[in-house]
């Protein structure tokens, strides 16, 4: 008998996005509700036999009622069994967000895997092995009980885990709650279904991150896909199936413009291929511009600001350079000096003014071009 | 441009002037006052600046009054190395003409243009063209009469001199737009800045929201922390409880305290057995203290037996002794009572026979006192019926005081109504003579005299009658003297009195027998004092008792009563003596029985006690005997010392069992079942509580705050972040554009400063003069850093530097290519004569330059000074 399951990982329902202001906050925080309940949808498509959601499905322990009553309301296109792991970001504690929930939901079909015993689905067929987070950081490997977990013979084994593979994660990845990287081997497993990592990917032998379905943050890596998982039988190879979900596209964006000639920052942009109401963009700009092209670079921006969800700009390594042009446009005089001034400044790198001059350049342009137009 | 010769005729006042061969340096043109100075430069004016065709207002100014002339002005002058003449006439038949250098000549319009192409000026559209607006580089150097203490207008010829700076300096200033440039930073330096320098609107809002949302963060963390640590003590908790389970302590602890409860059971026994052996002893030692107690009570009995015995013989003979002393007492009694029975007997006779006597001396003063009583009853008697008689007088008379007044009243009245008929009365007096009579009413009078008190006939005898009638109403006093007279008649009727002297007589017995009725009373009232008929009842109850005594004798001798009273005495006494003997043997012998009564009563108490006594014993051996009771007493003794034996045997065996450890245990364990069963409770409470609050808490999603709150201070720090470099910006670009402005304004005065400069040094050195640098005009001197504002200076002392300044920038001028002569009109009329000195000084220097012209009236000012003088 086979088994097909739904694997998903680190929805972080409740997640605030307090540095994304407004409007577009608010549909980001929306967004994840709205997900899992496309998630659940997809789930009834792909004629699941269960979804298996493994660790941080809940951004703390201590989100709002509110927000886990969204997530039980979000589930009920698919009616189970879900099988729930804590996560470092809800870690079973004594009070946590699942004995909460516990006291919201009475659904047998809602599995809450916070202790480390098998769970036996299809009359034993196919066996979960949980290994729960009790605590935010575990110094053990909590997957270890799996290669002693006695099931039924023939029986399709599937280890659940949140934490880091050892030796296998990309440098700079969050190194606690470590899982042996030959687990699934160790513990004859047919497949190892883990979360903590965001992005999609295939990390051993029948060892998958399946990456949340709702990309949260600015890191190219494969984000925002479920996987349909089949195994046909112990022993079996899995086969692997990701689906997009993610809603939104967040997306980094890296624009230079040395070359000095305006338009670069929306050929970048344009060149996204992604609704661009639902791009959610970090920006980086550096070179260095005339005046009179900073100032354009400034009216790009704000016109890709209505277009975009969400823009975030880092101009701190895009150089004014005033041109003989733009000393021209502003004028003789002693406003020629000032310029000069403000430039120098703005070209010292250990000057404590160097970035106000570089910004009261800017405004000296904008100011010329303010009381120039208004001639 | 220097100046050579002026011609002018039929200039306003001026007919005709002329000067000629100016020097090209200092000249000073002098008249005196009205000489037409002012006339000779406004005719200059016009001939250089109004087209020759100009009409209207300006014309009629150049005209003298009231005449058509034509006014004209020559000029010769020479302008950058070319010498010019020029012919300008105004009015019916205007005229120009300029011949300049090489004998090119230009006339009518063409003059006019020319001119003005040559000297750099521009005309007005039309009317009359002003001095500094007009006359271009001319404006600012031909400086009119009282105006030369004012800053240099520059007007037109502002851009020419900028244009020599410019030049020299190799610069501009900022100008127009440099001024909105410098406004512009200033406001946006007020976004961020007040005035204090201090944060304000969006950043200082910015700044706010973020040190707000830090506390909100700091406070939801401090929340957070709480709620975690209480999670933690959930967990401790849980873990607490999970240990006690799996070590089932409580289990432990209860079957400690059932061992403990079985060992205080098996206490409880030993102590059932020390109880029931000291009931047991003390069932013994009650039964030893009874038989000992029934053989005392048996030894007592026997001692009351032998006490109630001596007792009655005692009591017995006591009252054999009583009854001897009775009997003795009765005959003594006996004596006694004959005795008394014949003093009785005597005192009985000497009784009757005093009583004899007495009874017939009752009847002798009886006898005397009915003999007594008869003599008073008849005095008294007698006395009454005069009372009686005397009461019945003063009845029977009317006569009282009162009525007895009221006559004496009446009388008087009659006796006045008399004595006044009487003296009203004619008063006759008969003496007859001859024996003669008279008769009147009747009645025959002889010698009388008698009074006629009414009309009344004297019949005279042997005369004849005489009627007398009295006069003055005798008839009045007539009856009145008859009324009062019936008044007393009525009177005395009524009293019962036939007339006055009755009446009299009447009082008189009244007041006697009123005085005698008291005697009266007292006199009976002595003889009888309770009244006549008591006196009479006295005498007959006497007489009574006397009938009743009989013959009784009553002449016996009173010595004989008197005898007779003092043996009944005697008697008496001796009758009385041996009443009290034979009381007191009386007494006695009642004293004898009731002792012998106690006596007696004590015997047969004490015969009664003894055979109550004697009959108890008997009873008490009847059911148990003196043997059987000893045998008892051993009997109880032994059972007690076996009991004795049983209870400390006892004893001992539960001191062997240790009862105070095994309470102690016993205690121990149940307080530690109590204590383990209280503590799991308290921990199962915790826990319950623990999770409702963290129920609570979690409701409020702490962690969903904070993390929106961090978010938001990421963003809104990046956000201040920037502003503040735009605070910083706003500030540098504004202080960036001053300070640029102001060393540009330094360096582009510079040149206006060092051509004064030498000016200056002559009149105020260390002075420096202060331009606009747009407007260039003079606003300030400045020396030693001290700013002086032009307007505040002396009016002497604003000349003085306000022509310096226009050498300045002649010089300034003259150095960009365009000289021109100056034309100052009575220049320094308020200098000092040191300042007009140095003045002097000045314009010498200056005119090495430039060709220089002063007007003035005041000749003498200027005769030192070795100008080219010319006199119009």
């Amino acid at each position: 008998m086979s088994f097909r399951f739904l694997h998903t990982a680190d929805w972080q329902a409740g997640k605030p996005f307090g540095n994304v202001p407004g409007d577009a906050g608010a549909a980001l925080r929306r967004q994840r509700i709205d997900t899992i309940a496309n998630l659940a949808k997809l789930a009834t498509e792909q004629q699941v036999d269960a979804v298996l959601v493994a660790g941080d499905a809940f951004d703390s322990n201590e989100v709002e009622d509110r927000t886990i009553n969204q997530v039980l309301a979000a589930l009920s296109p698919f009616a189970g069994p879900w099988i729930f792991l804590p996560g470092n970001h809800d870690a079973a504690l004594p009070h946590s967000v699942w004995s909460r929930l516990r006291r919201l939901s009475s659904s047998d079909t809602i599995i809450i895997a916070d202790r480390p015993e098998p769970i036996e689905l299809q009359h034993g067929s196919a066996v979960i092995l949980p290994a729960p987070l009790r605590r935010r950081r575990e110094s053990s490997d909590l997957t270890a009980w799996f290669d002693a977990a006695a099931t039924r013979p023939g029986a399709i084994r599937v280890g659940l885990a949140h934490g880091s593979v050892a030796n296998r994660l990309p440098a700079g990845s969050e190194a606690a709650n470590t899982i042996a990287e030959d687990r699934a081997q160790s513990a004859d497993l047919d497949y190892l279904a883990l979360g903590d990592w965001h992005g999609t990917l295939q990390i051993a032998d029948k060892t998958w991150y399946s990456g949340t379905p709702e990309t949260d943050r600015h890191r190219d890596n494969q984000s925002g896909n479920v996987l349909v998982v089949e195994i046909d039988g112990h022993g079996a190879v899995p086969r692997v199936t990701a689906m997009p979900t993610g809603a939104y596209a967040w997306r980094r964006v890296e624009v230079g413009l040395i070359d000095g000639r305006a338009g670069g920052v929306s050929r970048a942009l344009e060149g996204l291929e992604v609704d661009h109401q639902r791009a959610v963009v970090e920006l980086t700009v550096t070179g260095i511009v005339s005046l009179a092209e900073r100032h354009a670079v400034e009216l790009e921006l704000s016109a890709w600001r209505a277009r975009l969800h969400h823009l975030v700009v880092d101009d701190a390594g895009l150089r004014e350079e005033p041109t003989d042009d733009d000393l021209d446009a502003i004028g003789a005089g002693f406003v020629g000096h000032a310029v000069e001034r403000l430039r120098a400044i703005s070209q010292e790198p250990a000057h404590q003014d160097r970035d106000a001059a570089r910004v009261a350049l800017r405004m000296l342009f904008l100011d010329h071009m303010n009381a120039k137009g208004s001639q | 441009m220097r100046l050579s010769r002026v011609e002018v005729s039929d200039f306003r006042k001026l007919t005709r002037v002329l000067v000629e061969d100016l020097a090209p340096g200092l000249n000073v043109i002098a008249g005196d006052n009205e000489a037409g100075k002012s006339t000779l430069l406004a005719a200059m004016r016009a001939a250089l600046f109004e087209r020759h065709r100009v009409t209207g207002q300006v014309i009629e100014e150049m005209l003298p009054y009231g005449r058509q002339v034509r006014p004209t002005v020559e000029m010769d002058f020479s302008l950058d190395g070319s010498d010019y003449r020029l012919l300008k006439a105004f009015g019916s038949r205007p005229e120009a003409r300029l011949v300049g250098a090489g004998g090119t000549e230009w006339t009518g319009d063409e003059a006019d243009d020319a001119l003005s192409r040559i000297l750099r000026f521009t005309r007005p559209g039309r009317g009359e063209s002003k001095p500094d607006q007009h006359h271009g580089a001319f404006g600012m150097m031909w400086v009119s009469q009282g105006t030369a203490h004012q800053t240099p207008s520059l007007g037109a010829v502002r851009e020419q001199v900028a244009g020599a700076i410019e030049r020299e300096v190799g610069e501009v200033a900022g100008g127009e737009h440099g001024r909105a440039m410098l406004q512009l930073a200033a406001e946006r330096q007020a976004l961020f800045w007040d005035k204090l320098r201090r944060p304000r609107g969006e950043y200082r809002k910015a700044a706010e929201d973020l040190t707000g949302l830090r506390e909100q963060r700091d406070m939801v963390r401090g929340r957070l922390r709480e709620l975690e640590a209480d999670v933690d003590r959930l967990g401790l908790i849980a873990a607490r409880l999970e240990a006690y389970s799996a070590e089932d302590t409580l289990g432990q602890a209860r079957v400690s305290a059932s061992a403990a409860h079985e060992a205080v059971l098996a206490l409880g026994t030993l102590q059932q057995l020390v109880a029931t052996a000291s009931d047991s002893a003390a069932l013994a030692e009650l039964g030893r203290r009874n038989t000992t107690r029934d053989q005392a009570a048996r030894s007592g009995m026997i001692e009351a037996v032998r006490r109630s015995a001596a007792g009655l013989e005692q009591d017995r003979q006591a009252a054999n002794e009583a009854r001897g002393r009775l009997e003795r007492l009765q005959s003594a009694g006996h004596v006694a009572r004959n005795s008394d029975t014949k003093a009785v007997a005597d005192e009985q006779a000497a009784r009757q026979a005093l009583a004899k006597l007495q009874a017939a001396d009752k009847a002798r003063r009886l006898r005397e006192f009915v003999a007594r009583g008869q003599q008073m009853l008849t005095a008294a008697e007698d006395l009454e019926r005069s009372r009686l008689e005397a009461t019945a007088l003063l009845a029977a008379i009317k006569v009282d005081a009162d009525a007895m007044a009221r006559l004496e009243t009446l009388a008087a009245a009659i006796a006045e109504a008399k004595s006044r008929l009487e003296a009203a009365s004619v008063r006759l007096q008969l003496r007859p003579q001859f024996g003669g009579a008279a008769e009147v009413d009747g009645v025959i009078l002889e010698a009388a005299e008698f009074v006629i008190s009414r009309d009344t006939t004297v019949h005279l005898y042997g005369f004849g009658d005489i009627d007398v009638r009295p006069g003055g109403g005798v008839a009045g006093l007539e009856a009145a003297v008859k009324a009062a007279e019936a008044k007393l008649a009525d009177a005395l009727s009524a009293l019962g009195q036939p007339d006055m002297g009755a009446a009299r007589a009447a009082w008189e017995h009244f007041k006697a027998a009123r005085h005698e009725l008291p005697s009266l009373r007292q006199s009976l009232a002595a003889l009888a004092p309770d009244g006549i008929e008591r006196l009479r009842f006295d005498l007959a109850v006497g007489t009574a008792e006397l009938d009743q005594l009989g013959d009784v004798g009553g002449a016996e001798a009173v010595d004989a009563l008197e005898v007779a009273k003092r043996r009944a005495a005697d008697c008496a006494e001796v009758a009385a003596q041996a009443r009290a003997a034979l009381e007191q043997a009386n007494k006695q012998a009642h004293g004898a029985e009731a002792e012998l009564a106690v006596a007696t009563d004590r015997e047969a108490n004490a015969q009664r006690i003894d055979e109550q006594a004697r009959a108890a014993l008997a009873e008490a051996r009847l059911a148990t005997s003196d043997a059987q009771l000893q045998e008892f007493e051993v009997v109880a003794a032994t059972a007690f010392e076996q009991a004795t034996l049983a209870l400390e045997a006892a004893r001992t065996q539960l001191r062997g069992a240790e009862p105070d450890l095994v309470q102690l245990r016993h205690d121990k364990a149940v307080k530690a079942l109590d204590a383990t069963m209280a503590n799991i409770e308290q921990l199962k409470r915790s826990q319950i509580q623990l999770e409702a609050s963290l129920q609570a808490h979690g409701r409020e999603g702490l962690g969903e705050q904070l993390a929106f709150v961090e978010g938001e201070i990421a963003e809104r720090d990046a956000r201040l972040e920037r502003l503040l470099v735009e605070a910083r910006a706003a500030v540098l670009l504004s202080e960036t554009l001053v300070q640029a402005q102001r060393e540009t304004k330094e360096r582009w005065l510079r040149p206006i400063h060092e051509r004064a400069a030498p000016y200056l040094s002559l009149l105020r050195p260390g002075s420096e003069v202060a331009l606009d640098e747009d407007t260039l005009e003079l606003n300030a001197v400045r020396r030693d850093n001290i700013v002086e504002p032009f307007a505040g200076l002396s009016l002497g002392a604003r000349e003085q530097i306000a022509v310096i300044t226009r050498l300045a920038l002649a010089d300034i001028l003259a150095d960009g290519g365009q000289s021109a002569c100056l034309v100052l009109d009575d220049p320094l009329v308020n200098a000092d004569r040191h300042r007009l000195e140095r003045m002097h000084l000045v314009l010498h220097k200056a005119a090495e330059r430039h060709q220089i012209v002063i007007l003035t009236c005041r000749e003498r000012d200027f005769l030192s000074m070795g100008a080219h003088m010319v006199r119009i």
